[in-house]
């Protein structure tokens, strides 16, 4: 063990020599990192790494944990922001760390060409030095993509519920994904106050981007649809998908009190049909009030 | 912060909601959330004067574990109390000719709901609605 | 009594603004002089404009149901005028949904409701 080390202390003294190399290994390879930065950038990031692991099997600390080494934590932590950032995988961590395990093995058969009985040691204090950081690399990048997930998610969440106002007094809210208590809330509070404000009468609901319709998201249209006719305007229910149909039925979820149409474009031809009704009727009641 | 309101006619009732949604407005609550509270009093308290006459409603500030913030209302009497609580949370039931959806409407619009009732001794319900962070 | 609510007539139709807060006597005052002024006037609809009211519990609503009921049996439409968003959703979690009862965003639009109806009304009989 001892021999080994000082095998790998006089290897490490030349820190530069092995930058080069493995530097010059990842372009030869085209490591997925050098799309995303030049050489040079990649050669400082990697500097402080290179100068950790050479510490670590220096000191033959090599059962230490990543928490307890705050550089190098930090350092892991750049690369997995860098990674997510960047749209690379969880893996993308594996060809640059092998890379370097590949200049070290060079350097160590060719320095204990002398020894070759203390290879296998060598080689097992190098490989545990350098799997911690992967591990590091690939836990907190999952961390990290399920971060981005849940914030796009609600991010998505507040995005689709958007009103639009498609004709005069008529507004459409097109629902996108999965519905849960807290976005049925946000549904309703959103289409209340955009009919105060655009003072529509119509508003056409559309079903077509929610993925599962159970009783709980119908139960939670039923009370948008009665809220906003509350306020006096009249709700078209659209895009109901033939399974979504059949399971509404088989829950026994009664819509019977809501309007309901196959498609966006029903829908809308619905509503146009009664305000022509209605405003054909208003004329007529003006006419024969004047007269 | 706490409130008491004894509940004797129909004006307490209207001073219990409109106190509960000042101290649910003070707290933070949504203008849907105070009006979620203020309904609710106003239902615990009207109850009170149909059922047992006179009572009263206490409404205050309160922390969970968690520490999280939340309105509690408190509406006791010492009426005859409800023989059939199952039934007195069933939506469409009364026994007064007239409401009905009293009970389960607020257990809908509130968080928690705890009620207790003795035949002959009185009624005491608890409600709480949490600030959601 | 100085809370007195004011019932505006226009051509054939009262318009009543709900003050928030309506006692028990207040509301059978108001009822009877609703009905009152729909058999005097030969009215044909009644907005109950409820803009200013901050919530509808049980008795609330009942009040408002049952002017809608009575005036129906004396010969006028009612329309519920100017509900707030956040009244319409704790009403509607609360259980109450006023489902035979016509609603319209604005007094105005109740009008053009009322007129419509009307219509409606001439044409079928």
């Amino acid at each position: 063990m001892s021999a080994s080390l000082d095998e790998l202390k006089h290897l490490l003294d030349n820190q530069d020599e092995i930058m080069d190399a493995w530097m010059h290994r990842l372009e030869d390879e085209g490591n997925e990192w050098l799309e995303h930065m030049s050489i040079a950038q990649l050669r400082q990031k990697s500097q402080v790494f290179l100068q950790e692991i050479s510490e670590l099997i220096l000191t033959g600390n090599v059962d230490y944990k990543v928490e307890d080494r705050p550089v190098l934590e930090a350092q892991l932590k750049g690369f997995t922001t860098d990674a997510a950032h960047f749209g690379m995988g969880a893996t993308a961590f594996y060809p640059y760390v092998t890379s370097l395990k590949y200049i070290l093995i060079h350097k160590l058969i060719e320095q204990l060409s002398s020894a070759p009985d203390q290879l296998p040691a060598a080689f097992s204090d190098m490989y545990k030095v350098l799997t911690r950081p992967y591990e590091y690399f690939i836990s907190s990048y999952i961390a990290m993509r399920e971060r981005i997930i849940y914030s796009q998610s609600r991010a998505i969440a507040e995005l689709s519920t958007p009103v639009i106002q498609i004709w005069n007094d008529v507004v459409a809210m097109p629902l996108i994904g999965e519905i849960d208590t807290s976005r049925a809330k946000e549904i309703m509070e959103n289409l209340l106050n955009a009919i105060l404000e655009t003072k529509a009468t119509y508003v056409l609901l559309d079903i077509t981007g929610v993925p599962i319709v159970d009783t709980g998201v119908a139960e939670s249209l039923i009370k948008t649809v009665e809220a906003a006719r509350l306020l006096g305007a009249q709700c078209v229910l659209t895009g109901i998908r033939p399974e979504v149909a059949q399971t509404l039925v088989m829950l026994g979820v009664d819509l019977g009190s809501i309007v309901t149409k196959a498609d966006f474009r029903n829908g809308l031809a619905y509503i146009l049909e009664m305000m022509e009704t209605s405003s054909s009727r208003a004329f007529v009641s003006k006419t024969n009030q004047s007269s | 912060m706490v409130e008491n309101i004894q509940i004797f006619q129909e004006y307490d009732a209207i001073l219990a909601r409109q106190r509960g949604r000042e101290m649910a407005k003070q707290l933070g609550f949504s203008l849907v959330d105070q009006t979620r509270i203020a309904i609710s009093i106003s239902e615990l308290a009207r109850n009170i004067l149909i059922y047992a006459g006179e009572g009263e409603v206490e409404i205050r500030m309160i922390e969970s574990s968690g520490h999280k913030t939340g309105l509690e209302i408190r509406a006791s009497d010492k009426g005859p109390g409800i023989s059939d609580l199952e039934m007195a949370l069933t939506d469409g039931y009364t026994s007064s000719g007239g409401l009905g959806m009293g009970l389960p409407g607020t257990k809908r619009l509130m968080d928690d709901f705890e009620i207790r009732s003795d035949v002959g001794k009185g009624t005491s319900i608890t409600i709480r609605k949490w600030l959601s962070s | 009594m100085q809370n007195q609510v004011p019932i505006l007539q226009m051509g054939d139709v009262l318009i009543v603004t709900i003050k928030p807060d309506l006692t028990d006597d207040e509301a059978v005052k108001l009822k009877d002089d609703i009905l009152h002024e729909i058999k005097k006037n030969n009215i044909y609809g009644l907005i109950l404009d409820i803009s200013v009211v901050d919530l509808i519990d049980s008795y609330m609503g009942r009040i408002l149901s049952e002017m809608s009921d009575m005036s129906r049996l004396m010969g006028a439409s009612t329309v519920i005028t100017g509900m707030s968003p956040y009244v319409a959703i704790s009403m509607v979690e609360f259980g109450l949904n006023f489902r035979s009862i016509q609603t319209a965003l604005t007094v105005e639009k109740g009008m053009e409701w009322l007129n419509i109806s009307r219509t409606m009304g001439v044409s079928h009989g």
